[in-house]
C-alpha cells in the first residue's frame, strides 16, 4: 500500500476475516490452505521444480558429472554431445556441472537474501507498530527515507563499499578480516547477501508494521494484554504468526526478483568471485560470445527463467491459497 | 477510470514519441559519402593540451612531428625540419610556410610554444603533465616553483622553435607523435573549456570535428585549410558512442558501422570461418603489452625463486591460443617488437614455459608441490576479458605448482593505486606505448622513482636504463635495453609479461585502410571507394 | 472556520494543496540524508578520478589534482562545499569530461532515460493489464494458465538475455529494426520492450488478484442479478474497481523504469543516465554519482506522490494523509 493513504473502509466482510486470522495457525486454517494450494496446478507445478532444484543444490557434489572449475584447455568452446552434455565454455569448463553449483548460489542468494528480508523487516515492522506513538512514527521515517533511495543504486554502492573499503589488507581490524575471509570462502556471495538484504526489507517492514498496528485493535490481543501478557509474548504468539502466512507469499515472490538481481550484479562485475559460477555470471561470460557459442549463454539463461517462472507460479498460488477471500 | 488511465497514458507515449523529432536531423549522417566508427566510450573534453591523445584531437592538430612506422623515423609534419644541437639537448624546429588555423588566422611557433606551456602549466591540472617533464624547467613549473615562461620551449620567431631538454633524449621526437599538438591559444583562451564544442572550435588538422553529440555521436569533416587537404579521400566521418562490444559487432554486421576494432573473443571464430565476415577482418600487431605485476615486499614472492617458479609455470601459448583467440603474440620481454629496444625472441632472454623447470624452483624455495605455500591472490580490474585469463592463469598455477589461487576483480579507478600499494600478491597490468621506444616502457613503470614500495626496484637496472635514455647511439641503446629486459624479467622477475596485443578489426569492403601498425589511427590515410 | 464559508470542493482543494507542499517538503530532509549517506560511503571508497587504470600517476601530479578540486580536504568539509553549491542549484563539474557540469549530464541525459522509462510503462500497461484480466475471467482455465505463464515469462527473461536475442532475431535475422542507438522510434522498440515486460508481468498479476478479488463482491453480485449484461458489468463495474490498486503501483514502476534502465542502455547504446551512474561508480566520478542518486530520490519521492494524488481522486473513500 502507498504511503500516506487510509485503507477504504471495512466491509461486512472484514469480520469474518479477523475471525478466521484469529485461529492463530488452526488447524483449518491450514489445511484448507494446503488444499487449495494442491488445487492449483500451476503452483503445484512451480513448488515440485523448486523442491526438484534444491535437491539438484544439496546434492550438487553427487550429481555434476565435473567440477565447477575443471577444464580442459583443448575443449574450449566445445558443443553439446557426449562428452559434454550441455557443452564446455571458454576455458573447457562443463556447462552442465557449472549450471548445477551455480543453483546453489543462484538459489541461496535468492531464497537466504528473502528470509534476512523478511526477518529484518517484519521484526522491525512488528516492534513499529504494537509501539505506536512517537517509537512508530520515527523508526516509519527511517523506512520511508530507505524507500526513497534508488534500490539499484543503493545495492551497487553497497557493493563497491564493501567489495572495496573491506577488501583492503592492511586493515588491521579482526573482524573485518574475519568478515573478509568468509566472504571468500563463500566465493563472494556473503556481501551480494547483505546488500540485497539490506535494501529489500522495507517493503516487508511495512506490511508487518500495518498488520500489527490492525491487530494490536483486535479482541483477542486486547485479551491477551489485559490478561497480563508480556508484550513480548504477545508478539510472538499472536502477531507473528497472523504474519506468516503473507509473509511466505512476499517471500516467494521476492526470490526471483533477487535471483535476477545477482544476475544485474555479475553483469556489471559486482558479482560473485570466479571461478565460482553462478547463473547470472555464467550469462555474463556467455553473452559477449553468444552469436558463436550459443549454448553458453542460453542454458543458463533458461534455468534462471525457469527457476523465477517455479517461484513465481508458487508464490501466486500461496497467495491464492492463504487468501481467505479467495475462497470459491 | 480506464479511460483516465488510457488518456494518460497515451499521452505520455505522445510526449516521448515527440522527443525524436528533435533527434530526426541525424538520418542525413550515413547517407553522405562518409565512414561510420564506433567509439568505446565518450571522449569528454579532448583538448589535447590537458588530456591524454583522444583520436578525435589526433586528426584535428597538428603535431611538431609525426611517425613513419615503416621505417621506425620521425617525418615532417608541422614542422618541415628540424636540427639538433651538438650536446643532443635543444631541438630547432621549422613550420611548413603558410600554415593556418580553420579561421584564417597564421599557424605560428607560437601556438606550439603555448601548448607545451598548458600542459605544465599547474593551473590546467592536466594528468599528462608529466610526460613533458624531460623539457628543461618542466617539472619545476608544474610544481608552481618557477612560472611558465621559464618551461624550455621558446618560438623565437612566427616560424622557429626551440626545445631544450634537461638530458639528451633521443626517443623525445618520436614522443612528439603524441604530445605537443599545436593549440589555438586565441579561441582557448576566449572560450575556456568550451573552445572544443563545434561552434567554436578551431583546428589546423585534416578534420574538423561539426557535430558533437555527448554520449551519443561525433561527427567529423575534411578541413579544407588543412596544408594537405587534397590527398584527403574521406570527407565525412561519424563516430557513434558504443560501449558494449557485441552491440558494436551487431552494428557491424547490420551495416550501421563501416569499421570496429573491438571484437568479442568468443565471436572470432565465426568471423575468420565466416563467408562474408572472413575476408574483411584483419589481424596484425599493435604496441600494447600485457603483463603481471609481482607484489616482491611479502611472502611468498620475495623470493625470486618463487617469481621465476610462477614465471615458468604460465603457458603464454595457451593463454594467446586459448583465451584471447585473436593472434596476440605470446611475449618473453616487455617492450613490443617493432619499437626501438625491443629484444627479439633468438636472443632466448626471458622465462620459457616449463612446467617441469617451475616445479623444481619451487621445491628449491622451500616449498615442494606447492606444500606451505600461502593463499595467492591475483588481481585484475574487472573486465570479462581479465576475469578470462585470469581464470585460465588461475588454474594453471593450481595444476602446476600447486598452489592456491584466489581471484580479486576490481572495478574501475581504486584498482591500479591499490595493487601498486600491495593489495595483490600479483596483479595484471597494461600498458600501450604512447611512442614506439622502450625508455615509455622502462622509465615511466619500471624505474624506481615511479614504482610504489612492493612493486620491483633495482639499482643496477635503473642505472642501465638511464644510461639507455641519453645515449645517442641506436647499438649502444639496444645492448642497454636487452641488458635491461633480462634484469626486469629474467634474473629478478619482476613482472611477466604474457602477450602483445593485437588489431582485430572488421572493415567493410569499399573502405581501404594502411595496414600498418599505429598508435593512433589517422583517417587522411584511409580511402573509400 | 474559513472551511464552513467555502464550497465543498475548494475545501477539498486546500487540503489537497497542504498535502501536497508537506509532501514536497519531506523531500528535503530525504535529499539531506540520502546526500550525505552517500557521499560518506563514496569517499569512504579507494581510489580517486585521476587514477588511470593501466597508467598510475604520479603521486605529485595526483596531489595537484586533489588540490585542484579540493579533494585533499577533510570529507565533511567536501560536503558542505557540495551541498553549499547543490542548494544554488550547481551539482558541480564532472571530474571526467571536464567541459561538462552535472547539471549539463542530467538535462542531456535524463530525458532519454524518461522516454525509455515512459515507453517502457506503455508496453507494460498495454501487455500486462489485458493478460490480467483475461487471466481473472477464465480463473483456473487454460485461457488463465497461457496468459499467465506468458506474463509470467515475461518478468523471468532478464534483460541481459532479452535485449541480445531480440537483437539478433529481428534486427540481424529479419533486419525489422535497428540494431542499437537512440533517435527514432524504430530504434525505442527494442528497449522498450526489453525494460517493459519485466513489469508487464507484475501489472498482469495484480490485475488478476484484483479483478478476482472485486468480482466477488456484492455489487458486482448484484449488477448481475439485475441482468445487466456481462460485458458492461465487467468494464463498468468490475474493471473500475479493480484497477485502482493497480494504479498505485504505476508510480514505483514508473520510478522502477526510469532509473532501471542501466543494462538496457549499455546493450542497446542509448545515451541515458543510468549507464552513467554505474560509469562514475567505478570512477570515482563523486558529482555525478551524488547528482544522479539525488535526481533519481527526487524522482522517486514524486512518482509515489503523483500516485497518492491519483488514488485519492479515483476513489474519493481514501483521504489523504501527510506522511
Amino acid at each position: 500500500m502507498a504511503a500516506g493513504v487510509r485503507p477504504p473502509p471495512a466491509t461486512p466482510r472484514a469480520a469474518d476475516r479477523r475471525r478466521t486470522l484469529s485461529r492463530r495457525g488452526g488447524e483449518s486454517l491450514w489445511q484448507d490452505a494446503w488444499r487449495r494450494l494442491l488445487g492449483n496446478r500451476l503452483a503445484v507445478a512451480g513448488g515440485a521444480v523448486v523442491v526438484l532444484l534444491l535437491a539438484v543444490a544439496a546434492l550438487a557434489p553427487l550429481l555434476a558429472p565435473r567440477h565447477f572449475a575443471e577444464g580442459d584447455f583443448e575443449k574450449t568452446f566445445a558443443r553439446p554431445g557426449a562428452d559434454f552434455v550441455l557443452g564446455a565454455d571458454f576455458l573447457g569448463r562443463d556447462v552442465l556441472s557449472r549450471l548445477i553449483f551455480g543453483a546453489r548460489i543462484s538459489l541461496t542468494v535468492g531464497m537466504l537474501g528473502a528470509m534476512t528480508a523478511f526477518l529484518i523487516g517484519v521484526a522491525y515492522g512488528t516492534v513499529a507498530g504494537y509501539a505506536g506513538g512517537r517509537a512508530d512514527n520515527a523508526m516509519m521515517r527511517v523506512v520511508d527515507l530507505l524507500y526513497a533511495f534508488p534500490s539499484l543504486l543503493f545495492i551497487i554502492l553497497l557493493l563497491v563499499v564493501f567489495k572495496l573499503g573491506f577488501g583492503q589488507r592492511e586493515d588491521p581490524s579482526a573482524l573485518v578480516r574475519a568478515v573478509v575471509s568468509l566472504d571468500r570462502a563463500m566465493g563472494g556471495m556473503l556481501f551480494i547477501l547483505a546488500g540485497i538484504s539490506l535494501t529489500s526489507w522495507v517493503g516487508l517492514a511495512r506490511l508487518a508494521r500495518g498488520m500489527a498496528l490492525s491487530l494490536r485493535e483486535t479482541e483477542f490481543v486486547q485479551a491477551a494484554r489485559a490478561l497480563g501478557a508480556r508484550p513480548g509474548r504477545v508478539v510472538v504468539r499472536h502477531l507473528l504468526p497472523n504474519l506468516i502466512g503473507p509473509g511466505i507469499v512476499q517471500v516467494t515472490l521476492m526470490i526471483p526478483g533477487l535471483i535476477a538481481t545477482e544476475a544485474f550484479l555479475s553483469f556489471i562485475g559486482l558479482g560473485v568471485d570466479p571461478p565460482t559460477p553462478s547463473w547470472g555470471a555464467m550469462i555474463a561470460e556467455g553473452i559477449t560470445s553468444m552469436r558463436s557459442h550459443p549454448h553458453l549463454a542460453i542454458f543458463p539463461g533458461i534455468a534462471l527463467a525457469l527457476t523465477m517462472l517455479c517461484f513465481n507460479f508458487l508464490g501466486d498460488g500461496l497467495r491464492d491459497a492463504l487468501d481467505p477471500r479467495m475462497k470459491q | 477510470m480506464t479511460r483516465v488511465l488510457g488518456v494518460a497514458l497515451a499521452l505520455l507515449v505522445a510526449v516521448a514519441a515527440g522527443s525524436f523529432a528533435n533527434a530526426a536531423g541525424e538520418s542525413g549522417a550515413t547517407g553522405q559519402a562518409g565512414i561510420s566508427l564506433a567509439l568505446p566510450g565518450d571522449p569528454g573534453n579532448f583538448d589535447p593540451a590537458t588530456n591524454w591523445l583522444h583520436i578525435l584531437a589526433a586528426q584535428q592538430f597538428l603535431t611538431l612531428v609525426d611517425w613513419d612506422y615503416g621505417s621506425s623515423e620521425p617525418i615532417p609534419n608541422a614542422a618541415e625540419s628540424w636540427t639538433v644541437s651538438e650536446d643532443g639537448r635543444t631541438y630547432t624546429f621549422t613550420l611548413r610556410s603558410g600554415l593556418t588555423w580553420s579561421d584564417g588566422s597564421p599557424v605560428t611557433a607560437a601556438d606550439f610554444e603555448y601548448s607545451f606551456r598548458t600542459i605544465v602549466d599547474p593551473e590546467s591540472a592536466a594528468p599528462i603533465s608529466y610526460r613533458a617533464f624531460v623539457i628543461e624547467n618542466a617539472a619545476a613549473v608544474n610544481a608552481g616553483e618557477q612560472p611558465v615562461s621559464a618551461l624550455g620551449v621558446h618560438a623565437v620567431d612566427d616560424v622557429t622553435l626551440t626545445i631544450t631538454l634537461t638530458e639528451p633524449a633521443t626517443w623525445f621526437l618520436s614522443s612528439l607523435s603524441s604530445m605537443g599538438h599545436s593549440v589555438p591559444s586565441a579561441a582557448r583562451e576566449a572560450h575556456g573549456t568550451d573552445w572544443v564544442k563545434p561552434e567554436n572550435i578551431v583546428v589546423n588538422g585534416p578534420y574538423k570535428l561539426v557535430e558533437a553529440v555527448a554520449e551519443d555521436r561525433y561527427v567529423l569533416e575534411r578541413n579544407d585549410s588543412y596544408f594537405d587537404a587534397g590527398n584527403v579521400d574521406i570527407p565525412r566521418i561519424t563516430f557513434f558512442v558504443v560501449k558494449d562490444a557485441s552491440t558494436q559487432l551487431a552494428m557491424y554486421e547490420a551495416g550501421e558501422l563501416d569499421f570496429i576494432e573491438s571484437i568479442p573473443p568468443g565471436e572470432l571464430d565465426r568471423i575468420r570461418d565466416d563467408d562474408m565476415l572472413g575476408p574483411e577482418y584483419y589481424n596484425g600487431p599493435r604496441f600494447v603489452v600485457y603483463y603481471y605485476f609481482f607484489n616482491m615486499a611479502k611472502p611468498p614472492f620475495n623470493q625470486v625463486l618463487v617469481r621465476k617458479a610462477f614465471a615458468a609455470a604460465l603457458d603464454k601459448d595457451t593463454v594467446t591460443s586459448r583465451i584471447t583467440r585473436g593472434g596476440e603474440v605470446p611475449a618473453t620481454t616487455m617492450t613490443p617488437p617493432g619499437s626501438t629496444g625491443h629484444v627479439p625472441n633468438e636472443t632466448g632472454i626471458g622465462i620459457p614455459y616449463d612446467p617441469e623447470q617451475a616445479k623444481a624452483w619451487l621445491a628449491q624455495a622451500g616449498y615442494p608441490n606447492g606444500d606451505g605455500l600461502p593463499e595467492i591472490e591475483l588481481g585484475y580490474n574487472a573486465s570479462q576479458l581479465h576475469q578470462n585469463i585470469a581464470q585460465a592463469i588461475q588454474k594453471m598455477w593450481q595444476d602446476t605448482l600447486g598452489a592456491t589461487v584466489s581471484l580479486r576483480g576490481v572495478e574501475g579507478r581504486a584498482y591500479s593505486v591499490n595493487a601498486a600499494q600491495g593489495a595483490h600478491d600479483v596483479w595484471r597490468m597494461g600498458w600501450g606505448m604512447d611512442y614506439p621506444d622502450a625508455h615509455n616502457i622502462h622509465m615511466e613503470l619500471f624505474h624506481s622513482s615511479v614504482g610504489q614500495p612492493a612493486t620491483f626496484k633495482n639499482p643496477e637496472y635503473d642505472r642501465i636504463i638511464e644510461e639507455a635514455a641519453v645515449a645517442s647511439d641506436l647499438a649502444t641503446r639496444q645492448q642497454l635495453y636487452r641488458i635491461a629486459e633480462r634484469i626486469l624479467v629474467q634474473d629478478q622477475v619482476g613482472v611477466i609479461p604474457i602477450y602483445w596485443y593485437a588489431d582485430n578489426s572488421l572493415t567493410k569492403p569499399h573502405v581501404d585502410r594502411p595496414q600498418t601498425p599505429q598508435f593512433m589511427k589517422l583517417f587522411k590515410d584511409w580511402e573509400v571507394n | 472556520m474559513p472551511a464552513l464559508l467555502l464550497g465543498r470542493r475548494a475545501c477539498r482543494g486546500i487540503a489537497v494543496l497542504t498535502y501536497l507542499i508537506r509532501r514536497l517538503l519531506w523531500l528535503v530532509p530525504v535529499l539531506g540524508v540520502i546526500s550525505a549517506v552517500t557521499f560518506f560511503l563514496m569517499h569512504s571508497v579507494p581510489g580517486n578520478p585521476f587514477d588511470q587504470e593501466d597508467k598510475p600517476l604520479p603521486p605529485e601530479v595526483i596531489a595537484r589534482l586533489e588540490a585542484h578540486y579540493h579533494l585533499d580536504e577533510p570529507v565533511w568539509r567536501q560536503y558542505l562545499r557540495y551541498m553549499g553549491g547543490a542548494l544554488r542549484g550547481d551539482l558541480g563539474p564532472s571530474y571526467l569530461s571536464k567541459d561538462r557540469s552535472v547539471n549539463d549530464i542530467i538535462a542531456r541525459h535524463f530525458p532519454v532515460s524518461f522516454v525509455l522509462g515512459t515507453l517502457s510503462l506503455g508496453v507494460a500497461v498495454v501487455i500486462g493489464i489485458p493478460l490480467g484480466i483475461v487471466s481473472a475471467l477464465r480463473q483456473n482455465t487454460v485461457a488463465d494458465y497461457v496468459s499467465m505463464f506468458m506474463a509470467v515469462s515475461g518478468v523471468s527473461v532478464p534483460a541481459l538475455t532479452l535485449g541480445p536475442l531480440l537483437m539478433w532475431g529481428l534486427a540481424l535475422q529479419l533486419g525489422l529494426l535497428p540494431v542499437a542507438r537512440w533517435g527514432s522510434w524504430q530504434q525505442a522498440v527494442m528497449p522498450a520492450f526489453t525494460l517493459g515486460i519485466g513489469q508487464a508481468a507484475i501489472l498482469a498479476r495484480l490485475t488478476r488478484a484484483s479483478m478476482l478479488q472485486v468480482i466477488r463482491e456484492d455489487y458486482v453480485r448484484t449488477a448481475r442479478a439485475k441482468g445487466v449484461s456481462e460485458r458492461r458489468v465487467i468494464v463498468h463495474h468490475a474493471l473500475r474497481n479493480a484497477l485502482i490498486p493497480v494504479v498505485t503501483v504505476l508510480g514505483p514502476l514508473f520510478a522502477a523504469l526510469v532509473t532501471g534502465s542501466m543494462v538496457v542502455e549499455q546493450i542497446f547504446a542509448i545515451p541515458g543516465l543510468g549507464d552513467f551512474y554505474v560509469g562514475s561508480v567505478g570512477d570515482r566520478d563523486y558529482p555525478v554519482i551524488m547528482g544522479t542518486t539525488l535526481l533519481y530520490t527526487a524522482v522517486l519521492v514524486i512518482a509515489n506522490l503523483a500516485v497518492d494524488l491519483a488514488y485519492s481522486w479515483i476513489d474519493p473513500r481514501i483521504r489523504l494523509e501527510a506522511t
